[in-house]
């Protein structure tokens, strides 16, 4: 709105300036033949001499200018009463005999019908005044002998002091300058109104030229932010820059939908994971309680209810872990350590377990310092260790490595037993992915541990990955930097 | 009444089975999709209890393979309570949906419902001259007094009520009255209908001869 108040404001400036440049331009011409008169006047109208419209005498000296008179003899350039160019020789201070004369009296001539003067003496009592003169010019005021110039409606008039204290006042009719100037006003007020409506429609129409992509994004985003995550900025119809941004806010959508859809995928899948244990709870607790029953049969169903807590509780906890893993900071409690050791540690942790289960445990753990949540990689090691064992038949061999290479340290998980599908594999480190629903649910996992492994590697700032054949064997690798 | 309880959770599963045999129906169970489905299309149930998430085919593959063969009243079972989930079921031909964690008895109470409607007979008490057959609270009344009946003779006599006026062959009673490892030995349903009419009078339940039975 206010680049309108600006546009008109500049118009009716520059229209103004243009309009009082162009009049005091004119006046000024006005002004210089107003003195270009007075010069040959002033001895005519000086006492002794006869005031009146008589033609100078040819070749009569003028008198010497006044003081205060700021022009000297009019030169020849000037319009007006200059003397004549050609062979009567350059101006000089009088008018010259000879044709010159003649041309110079013609000039006074024409120019006492165009001007007019009127004198006061010291006391202000007229003096004289020419026949063409308007009536009544009043006398000027003291203020206005130092102005010089003063205008009276359609007057100009030059006010010119004599040392003695005479006054002297030229003037001109300007009403045919001023009839000029009215219609330039009037042309110069319209050529303004033309130009800030022209300004205004054409701003107006680049501005929403200039805005339309904008407004695309905007609702774009607009639509995105009510849900529609699928929305994208219609790309092709913005220009450069603007469809270079609209084409990175594109970018920025796709990720945040992904980002988005995994949330929702995980919050749906947590939440599943979590109404199953108290679904079975409910159920078999409403169902006992609907008739009076033995205590076998109550105890078997506290079993089932004991049961789907722990179930809980664990998911629970791993949820947990989760939540505080992704939170990134503070999630782990780093120090300096031998990885050899943790290996050993957990081994001995999980040893009586692959006993009962037959499973051969192997092991080859080179000494490497770095720096590490003992407790947490400990995690990783039990959880990859443990799968190995129960996704497997009894009597499986599995092999814990620890090397080092280029400031990294490798655990190797090893086994040779029934491995992973490899449509399975790219999923594995997803939360809730399951290989086998039916089984792992059996054996009461909760399609987490691999995540959390990977989560704890990335909070390392290390990696995890597999390698698996089926009917071979699988291998997990995890990665962790470590000094040098 | 012979129902079929898909749900892959042990113990749910198996909770709902014990549930639904106290209430006098057969039940059959499978725990994944495969099952699931070959036992609704080999078998006419009553109702199906159906998960949503299976191991296998997953329980909208089952409820739209079922619905090009059979009419049975499907009830999902689901863990998730979007909106778009339900909507999807139901426009699958699932008769009804259930959130898990749910109620027991109402799980119990809408499987009534969906019966009863499915043999168009809305209102839960059926009347026969002197006896009434209240479906809701599971009881038979003649001359307004409660008759002390067993879960399976009851489960006789509701199924032959529900279709009034209709032969019902003794393969069809077989099937509906007894799950598939059940011992159906080939006098029980005689045992039964003999307990019946014990109870409640010699001509209510009469006898087709090589047709089978009928309640007017």
């Amino acid at each position: 709105m206010w680049h309108g108040a600006l546009l008109v404001a500049l118009v009716a400036a520059l229209t103004v300036s243009f309009y009082a440049f162009e009049k005091r331009s004119r006046l000024q011409v006005v002004d210089t033949q107003l003195q270009e008169y007075l010069t040959p006047l002033l001895p005519r109208i000086t006492p002794g001499g006869a005031p009146g419209l008589n033609p100078p005498p040819g070749g009569r000296d003028r008198r010497p200018p006044p003081d205060s008179d700021p022009f000297g003899p009019p030169p020849g350039e000037l319009r007006g009463f200059g003397p004549p160019e050609g062979p009567g020789g350059r101006g000089g201070s009088g008018l010259p005999p000879g044709p010159g004369g003649d041309l110079m009296r013609e000039r006074w001539e024409r120019g006492a019908q165009k001007f007019y003067y009127a004198s006061w003496d010291e006391q202000g009592k007229s003096t004289g005044a020419s026949s063409n003169a308007p009536a009544a010019i009043p006398l000027p005021d003291k203020d206005e002998t130092d102005v010089a110039y003063r205008t009276r409606d359609d007057f100009r008039e030059y006010i010119h002091p004599n040392p003695n204290g005479r006054l002297v006042v030229v003037g001109t009719s300007i009403a045919a300058l001023n009839a000029q100037l009215d219609r330039l006003a009037l042309r110069l007020a319209g050529a303004g109104a033309l130009v800030v409506i022209v300004g205004l429609a054409g701003g107006w129409w680049l501005a929403g030229r200039a805005i339309r992509p904008i407004a695309q994004i905007s609702r774009a985003a607009d639509k995105i932010a009510g849900g529609e995550l699928s929305e994208r900025i219609n790309v092709e119809e913005t220009e450069s820059e603007l469809g270079e941004l609209a084409g990175t806010l594109n970018r920025t959508f796709d990720r945040l939908e992904k980002n988005f859809e995994q949330q929702v995928h995980f919050t749906a899948d947590a939440s599943h994971e979590l109404r199953t244990p108290i679904a079975v709870m409910l159920a078999e607790t409403q169902r006992v309680l609907l008739r009076a029953r033995s205590a076998e049969e109550y105890r078997q169903a506290l079993e089932i209810c004991e049961r789907n807590g722990e179930r809980m509780r664990a998911l629970v906890n791993s949820l947990l872990e989760l939540a505080r893993l992704d939170s990134g900071e503070f999630a782990l409690n780093p120090e300096e350590c031998d990885l050899a050791r943790i290996g050993r540690e957990t081994l001995e942790f999980i040893a009586p377990f692959a006993e009962q289960k037959k499973v051969t445990l192997r092991n080859s753990l080179e000494p490497v310092k770095s720096s590490a949540d003992v407790l947490r990689l400990g995690q990783v090691l039990n959880n990859l260790l443990t799968n190995a064992i129960v996704h497997n038949r009894e009597g499986v061999e599995i092999s814990l490595t620890l090397a080092r290479q280029n400031g990294h340290a490798f655990f190797t998980v090893a086994d040779n037993g029934a491995g992973i599908p490899a449509e399975a594999l790219p999923h594995l480190f997803e939360r809730f992915f399951r290989v086998d629903k039916s089984r792992a649910r059996a054996q009461g996992g909760s399609g987490l541990g691999l995540s959390i492994c990977k989560a704890i590697a990335e909070a390392h700032g290390g990696s995890i990955g597999v390698e698996s054949e089926v009917g071979k064997g699988t291998k997990f690798t995890v990665r962790i930097p470590c000094a040098a | 009444m012979r129902l079929l309880i898909v749900e892959d959770e042990t113990d749910l599963r198996v909770s709902l089975e014990k549930a639904m045999r106290e209430e006098g129906y057969a039940v059959d169970s499978a725990p994944d999709g495969d099952e699931g489905l070959y036992k609704a299309e080999s078998n006419d149930y009553d109702a199906i209890v159906l998960d949503v998430m299976l191991p296998g085919k997953d329980g909208w593959e089952i409820l739209s393979r079922i619905r090009k063969l059979k009419r049975t009243p499907v009830l999902m079972l689901t863990a998730r309570d979007g909106v778009r989930d339900r909507v999807k079921g139901l426009n699958l031909g699932a008769d009804d949906y259930l959130v898990k964690p749910f109620n027991l008895v109402e799980l119990m109470a809408r499987v009534r419902a969906l019966i009863r409607r499915a043999a168009a007979q809305p209102n839960p008490v059926l009347t026969f001259d002197n006896l009434t057959v209240d479906t809701a609270a599971r009881v038979v009344r003649v001359d307004g007094a409660p008759v002390e009946i067993t879960a399976r003779e009851y489960a006789l006599l509701e199924y032959l009520a529900f279709r009034r006026g209709k032969i019902v062959s003794r393969t069809e009673l077989y099937e509906h009255l007894f799950a598939e490892d059940d011992d159906s030995l080939s006098n029980l349903l005689d045992v039964h209908v003999c307990n019946v009419r014990k109870k409640l009078g010699k001509e209510f339940i009469q006898t087709r001869r090589g047709h089978g039975y009928v309640v007017e």
